[in-house]
C-alpha cells in the first residue's frame, strides 16, 4: 500500500509564502500586482477625517491612512488635499512627515509616519489621576516636550505656515522620544512672509474669512484656542495665535488642566474671548515663578503683549533652565541675586564670606545695571527694526499677488482678477498700479462706483475711464441696463479704446442676459464694430424653434466677437467677411456654416460640441484642428484640400461633401464604408 | 516558469526524448501527486493503485501530444482532467460489468459527472501545492539536525505557538524561532526551484 498520508496535510501555505514573501530577492519585493497598502486597521476617526492603519508592501513598513469621510463636497476635497500639501510642505523632525498622497475611486487620500505611542492629551490625563504626578512625567521632561513643540512651530513659522490648532491631542509621543505635531487641518498660510511655492494655498475663500470651518463649527479647538479665533474677538489671526496656543500648551503641561473651561462650548468661548482663566499658580502651588510668568506672557489678550516669535518664549523657557530670570516675569534684583546665588553656589558662598568684597559686588551690580539697560535698549532698537522688517515683508509680497491679477485680467478671469487685486491691496494698500489695476475690473464687472473709489486711490483724478464711469453711474439711475451697456459700447468705440471695450463686452455676454436683450445687444453691436452704413442691408435672425441664428450675407461684417457664448445650436455665416474663428467660441454650437468666409484656419474655432461644419469656398488647408470635435458632417467643397488622410482622425465622421472631381480614386480610399459622400 | 528557454524541463526532456531514465524521474516526481488526485474522488485505495497505473500508462502514450500553448493550460490541469476523464471511465465500465453487485460505483459516478472542470482544477492546484511543499521538505530535510525537523514538522502540522515548541522540545524560544526560520527560508527556495523544475 502506497503511504499517500503526508507527514502533514496541508502545506500549500508554505508554497504560497514561497512566492509571496519573496525574500529570496529584494527586488522582486518591490514588483508585485495591486494595491501598495495593504492591511488596513481603522485607527482612529474625526469629523472630517478617517485615519487607518496599513502596511505599505514596498517598504514594508506599517503606515497612518487618512481618508475623506464625505467626498461629496468639492471644497472639503480641497481642503483636504490642502492640509496635505502645506503638511508635505514642512520638514522638521517634530513634525509628522507626510509619505504620499493620491486619489482612488475618488476619494482622496495622503500617507504619513505612524508614530507608535501616545497622544500628549492621553499622557497628561494619564498623569492627573496619579497620586504623585512628577514621578514618571517630572517638570523637566514636560519642558522637554514643550520646546520640541515650540521648535516645530518655529520652523512652521519660518516658512510662513501657521497651525491654529495646536492641543495635546495633536501631540504624539512615541516611546522613544519622538515628539511630533500632527493635524494641520486648519493651517493657515501667511501670504506676507510665506515661501512663493505655498502661496497658493493662502486663504481666499469666503468660509474661510469667518472663522468657521466648512461644517460650520468654530475654528480651533475650544479650551486651547486663541481669543481671537473666537468670532467675538476681530483681530487678524498671525503667529501671535499659535504662540497663545502654545501658551495653553504650557498651561496644561504645567497644571495638567485646560485654561478654559465651561458649561458648555458657548461658555468656553466666551471665557476664551475675554481670556479669564485661573492662574496656573493657583492649581499648582509648588509652580516656579519663572514659568507661570512665561505662561502668562504667552497668554495675553492683546496680541502685541504676548510674545513676538516662537524663538523669545523659547529663550525665556531656557532662561529659566539655566537658572537666569526670564524676561517675562521682570524680574526684581533680589530675585535676580537669588538666581545667582544658585548658579554659583560655591562662588556665592565664598563671596558671603569675605564681606570686604561686598563692595566691589556692588559695584558690578551697578555697573551690570547700565550694562543690562544697554541691553534693554538694544533689544528696544531691534524689536522696531523688526517690525519694520514685517511691514516691509508684507509690502514684498503685494507685487506677487498684483502680477497673478494681471495675467487674470489677460484671459478675462475677471473674479479671480479682483481677488488677487485685493489681496496685493490688503498687503500694500498705498500700491497705485493695483488701485488701477482694480478700477478696471470694477469698470468691466460694471461696478461703477467702486471703480470711482478706486481710482480715487490710485490718485487718478482725471481721465477717460472716470468721465465714463460717471455718465454710467448717472445714466444708471435713470436708463435701463441695455441702454447703459450700449451707450458705453458706444462711446468707448467712438474713443477706440478697445481694450476696454472688449473687457466690458466680455463681462456682458457672459453674464445673466435674456434672450431678447442679447439678440438687441449683438445687432447693435455688430453694427457698431463693424461701421455698418445706412445702406448695408442687414440680415440678422433668430429662430428660438430651432435655436438657430442667421446671419449670412453681410458682406460687409467682420467682426461679430459679441456672438460669443450665443445661446443658438446653429449659425449660419456664410457670405460674410468674417475672418476669425473664435468669433464663434461657444459650447452651444452645433452647425456652423462659415462658408465663404475670409476664415482661413480653423484652429481659432472653439466650439467643442460641433457635429456639423460648412467651410466651403473658404481657402483653408489644414483640417488637423478638427480632430477634438465630435463632427458628423463636414462640407469641404470649393476648398484647396486635396486629401483625405483626415477622415480616419475624426471617427464621427458620416456625411462628407466634396466638390465633383476634388479628390483623385486614391484618396476616395480613405473614406470609411459609413460615410456618406456627395458630390456637388 | 522564466528559465523555460535555458534549462528543458521535466516535462519537455519526456517529451523531447521518451528514454528510461527521463520516464523514471517522471514517475519519481509525479506518482505521488496522481495518487493523491485520484483518492482526493473518493477511490479506494485499492482501486487507486490500479488507476494510477492506467494514468501512467496514458500519459506515457500522450505526453508527446501535451502542448502548452495548444491546451491553454497548465500540464497539471491538463492531468487534472485525465485523471477525472480516467476514473470515470474505469468506474463505468467496472458498473456495468457488476451492475448488480456495487451502488457504490454509481455514487462516485455521479459525483464526478458532476464535477466541473474549474472544480477539478482548485483540486489539482491545491493538491499541487502540497505536493511540492512535500517533494520539497523530503528534498531538505536531511540537511537539518533531527531536532530542527522535528521541530519544524510540529510547527507545520499544528497551530503551535513558539513558545509551546520551546516547552515542548525543551529549547529556548529564541532557538525556535531561529530553526524555523531557517527551515521556512529553505523550504521557500526549494519550492520554487522544484516548481520550476516540474512544472511546464
Amino acid at each position: 500500500m502506497r503511504e499517500e498520508e503526508h507527514f502533514f496535510d496541508d502545506i500549500n501555505e508554505l508554497f504560497v509564502e514561497a512566492f509571496e514573501t519573496g525574500d529570496n530577492t529584494l527586488i522582486n519585493s518591490l514588483q508585485f500586482e495591486g494595491d501598495n497598502f495593504v492591511d488596513y486597521d481603522a485607527y482612529s476617526e474625526g469629523g472630517i477625517k478617517q485615519i487607518f492603519l496599513c502596511t505599505d508592501r514596498r517598504t514594508g513598513r506599517r503606515v497612518a491612512m487618512a481618508t475623506l469621510k464625505d467626498i461629496s463636497n468639492s471644497q472639503k476635497v480641497e481642503a483636504f488635499l490642502r492640509e496635505a500639501k502645506i503638511n508635505a510642505a514642512l520638514q522638521h523632525p517634530n513634525i509628522v512627515p507626510i509619505y504620499e498622497m493620491g486619489i482612488e475611486e475618488e476619494k482622496p487620500w495622503f500617507a504619513m509616519k505612524f508614530i507608535a505611542g501616545k497622544s500628549l492629551a492621553d499622557i497628561i490625563s494619564e498623569t492627573k489621576n496619579l497620586e504623585d504626578h512628577n514621578s514618571n512625567f517630572s517638570l523637566s521632561h514636560r519642558l522637554d516636550i514643550f520646546m520640541k513643540v515650540c521648535d516645530a512651530i518655529a520652523y512652521a513659522h519660518s516658512l510662513g505656515v501657521l497651525h491654529l490648532d495646536i492641543k495635546p491631542d495633536n501631540i504624539r509621543i512615541s516611546n522613544y522620544g519622538d515628539v511630533v505635531l500632527c493635524d494641520w487641518g486648519l493651517a493657515d498660510i501667511e501670504a506676507t512672509s510665506c515661501d512663493e511655492k505655498l502661496l497658493e494655498f493662502c486663504t481666499i475663500l469666503e468660509h474661510d474669512l469667518n472663522n468657521q470651518t466648512l461644517d460650520g463649527s468654530v475654528k480651533g479647538t475650544p479650551g486651547y484656542m486663541a481669543p481671537e479665533q473666537t468670532s467675538l474677538v476681530k483681530i487678524r489671526k498671525g503667529r501671535h495665535t499659535d504662540i497663545f496656543s502654545l501658551g495653553t500648551l504650557l498651561y496644561s503641561l504645567l497644571t495638567l488642566d485646560k485654561p478654559f473651561k465651561g458649561f458648555d462650548i458657548q461658555d468656553i468661548i466666551d471665557t476664551t474671548a475675554k481670556c479669564d482663566f485661573i492662574k496656573p499658580s493657583k492649581l499648582q502651588t509648588d509652580l516656579p515663578d519663572s514659568l507661570e510668568a512665561v505662561c502668562l506672557k504667552a497668554m495675553q489678550l492683546k496680541p502685541e503683549d504676548r510674545y513676538q516669535t516662537v524663538e523669545d518664549l523659547q529663550k525665556d523657557i531656557d532662561a529659566y533652565r539655566n537658572g537666569f530670570a526670564t524676561y517675562a516675569e521682570n524680574a526684581s534684583f533680589l530675585k535676580l541675586l537669588k538666581l545667582m546665588v544658585y548658579r554659583h553656589k560655591l562662588r556665592s558662598g565664598l563671596v558671603m564670606s569675605l564681606l570686604s568684597l561686598m563692595i566691589i559686588l556692588a559695584l558690578v551690580f551697578v555697573h551690570n545695571l547700565d550694562l543690562s539697560k544697554q541691553f534693554v535698549e538694544k533689544e528696544n532698537e531691534k524689536l522696531l527694526l523688526e517690525q519694520d522688517l514685517y511691514l516691509q515683508r508684507g509690502k514684498d509680497s503685494a507685487p506677487l499677488f498684483f502680477e497673478r491679477a494681471e495675467e487674470s485680467l489677460k484671459v478675462f478671469d475677471f473674479q479671480t482678477g479682483l481677488r488677487f487685486c485685493k489681496e496685493a491691496l490688503e498687503r500694500d494698500n498705498q500700491m497705485k498700479p493695483a488701485w488701477e489695476l482694480k478700477a478696471k475690473f470694477n469698470f468691466a464687472m460694471e461696478d461703477y462706483q467702486e471703480c470711482l473709489d478706486s481710482l480715487a486711490k490710485a490718485g487718478v483724478s482725471k481721465g477717460r475711464l472716470i468721465n465714463l464711469a460717471k455718465i454710467a453711474l448717472l445714466a444708471e439711475a435713470t436708463d435701463s441696463r441695455q441702454e447703459v451697456r450700449l451707450d458705453l459700447l458706444r462711446r468707448l468705440h467712438s474713443f477706440k479704446d478697445m481694450t476696454t471695450f472688449s473687457l466690458l463686452l466680455h463681462n456682458i455676454i457672459y453674464s445673466d442676459i435674456s434672450l431678447d436683450e442679447r439678440l438687441e445687444f449683438c445687432q447693435y453691436v455688430i453694427g457698431l464694430r463693424n461701421k455698418r452704413t445706412a445702406q448695408d442691408a442687414f440680415n440678422f435672425n433668430y429662430d428660438p424653434q430651432t435655436q438657430s441664428l442667421d446671419i449670412s450675407n453681410n458682406p460687409w461684417i467682420k467682426i461679430a466677437l459679441c456672438l460669443r457664448n450665443f445661446p443658438a445650436k446653429k449659425i449660419n455665416a456664410s457670405y460674410t467677411s468674417i475672418n476669425h474663428g473664435n468669433n464663434f467660441m461657444s459650447h452651444h454650437l452645433e452647425y456652423l456654416d462659415i462658408s465663404n468666409t475670409q476664415i482661413v484656419e480653423l484652429k481659432s474655432l472653439k466650439c467643442k460640441n460641433l457635429k456639423s461644419l460648412n467651410i466651403s469656398g473658404n481657402i483653408i488647408h489644414n483640417l488637423d484642428p478638427l480632430e477634438q470635435y465630435p463632427l458628423i458632417s463636414l462640407d469641404i467643397s470649393y476648398t484647396p484640400i486635396k486629401y483625405l488622410n483626415f477622415v480616419p482622425k475624426i471617427p464621427t465622421l458620416k456625411q462628407i461633401t466634396i466638390k465633383k472631381k476634388q479628390f483623385s480614386r486614391a484618396q476616395l480610399k480613405w473614406l470609411r464604408p459609413d460615410i456618406e459622400l456627395i458630390e456637388k | 516558469m522564466t528559465d523555460n528557454n535555458t534549462r528543458y524541463t521535466l516535462l519537455k526532456k519526456l517529451q523531447n526524448s521518451r528514454d528510461e531514465k527521463n520516464w523514471e524521474e517522471f514517475v519519481h516526481y509525479y506518482s505521488p501527486y496522481i495518487f493523491v488526485i485520484i483518492r482526493r474522488f473518493n477511490v479506494g485505495s485499492q482501486d487507486s493503485e490500479e488507476l494510477m497505473q492506467d494514468v501512467l500508462v496514458k500519459i506515457w502514450k500522450n505526453i508527446s501530444k501535451y502542448d502548452r500553448e495548444k491546451y491553454k493550460c497548465r500540464f497539471r490541469t491538463w492531468l487534472g482532467v485525465m485523471i477525472r476523464n480516467t476514473v470515470f471511465n474505469f468506474f463505468k465500465s467496472k458498473a456495468s460489468r457488476n451492475s448488480k453487485s456495487n451502488v457504490n460505483y454509481d455514487d462516485i459516478i455521479g459525483k464526478l459527472e458532476l464535477m466541473t472542470e474549474a472544480e477539478v482544477n482548485i483540486i489539482s492546484e491545491r493538491e499541487w501545492k502540497n505536493h511540492i511543499a512535500q517533494l520539497a521538505w523530503d528534498n531538505l530535510k536531511n540537511k537539518f539536525s533531527e531536532q530542527t525537523q522535528r521541530v519544524f514538522e510540529a510547527s507545520v502540522k499544528d497551530e503551535i505557538s513558539n513558545a509551546e515548541l520551546a516547552n515542548q522540545f525543551d529549547l529556548s524560544e529564541s532557538s525556535v524561532r531561529v530553526f524555523k526560520m531557517r527551515v521556512r527560508k529553505a523550504m521557500h527556495k526549494e519550492i520554487i526551484r522544484l516548481n520550476s523544475e516540474l512544472e511546464s
